[in-house]
């Protein structure tokens, strides 16, 4: 994974009536891409974990092997 | 009714400090769902070939489906057709899969959206734009307690793609 190229991934912060509106956008990754495989699979963690971080002062305790990200967690 | 040629064109997956059976609860019943899912209430018969119904606060009808597949509380399937006219006729039927798995000490909830045919990115931005809301409130009210208050506009890009293709809306 760490053979392929820099990708570019935004932010986007909104504020949606008395809530907020995050959308993350990540591209530019070439054909086929262990990369891309693994992150469609670390960011609705990571954005989980953050909500609930936000929302209760608590992270999510998900363990990398849950995840199913090859070479991730699984040592 | 065989899903084999559906294929799913949004697929959203989130993260929930709860239980499997907790989540299960959340998606099936029309007390919690009207919490997180704009109001609306849903109705399920949980044995395949049974009723899938979602109706507005004011109880009219809003979607109705079949039950295809009941694992509880691991997998749902159901049909989900909006009852705009001429949807179903123009786009052919919706499908949507819940799919509950542990993860750790969290809940991982897969919600897929599924077609028998290509759509456009406008024809599907009306989920991609609701679904986000809907499971962000679900993961707060299990966490929580109280759902996200989400004023969310109607979905316009889909509306003015809808009717370009003559299906009309309310």
């Amino acid at each position: 994974m760490r053979q392929e190229g820099a990708t570019k991934v935004v932010f986007t912060i909104e504020p949606f009536g008395k809530l907020v509106k995050l959308t993350v956008t990540h591209e530019g990754f070439g054909a086929p891409s262990k990369l891309l495989d693994g992150i469609s699979k670390g960011w609705p963690a990571i954005l989980s974990g953050l909500k609930s971080l936000l929302e209760t002062g608590k992270t999510l305790a998900i363990p990398p092997e849950a995840l199913a990200i090859e070479g991730f967690g699984s040592q | 009714m065989n899903i084999d040629k559906f294929k799913p064109l949004t697929v959203y997956t989130i993260y929930i400090a709860s239980t499997p059976e907790k989540v299960w609860e959340a998606l099936t019943s029309a007390e919690f769902s009207q919490k997180y899912f704009f109001g609306n209430s849903v109705e399920i018969e949980q044995r395949v070939g049974g009723a899938y119904v979602v109706r507005t606060p004011d109880g009219a009808l809003h979607i109705s489906g079949e039950v295809i597949e009941c694992d509880p509380p691991k997998k749902l399937t159901v049909t989900f057709n909006v009852n705009w006219p001429a949807l179903i006729e123009k786009l052919g039927p919706t499908l949507v899969t819940y799919e509950i798995e542990q993860a750790g000490e969290a809940v991982r909830l897969t919600m897929s959206e599924s077609h028998d045919r290509p759509l456009s990115d406008d024809i599907l931005s009306g989920g991609r734009q609701g679904w986000p809301a809907i499971l962000s409130s679900l993961k707060s009210v299990l966490e929580t307690g109280k759902p996200l208050v989400v004023r969310m506009g109607p979905p316009e890009r889909m509306l003015a793609a809808l009717k370009e293709l003559g299906i009309g809306t309310p």
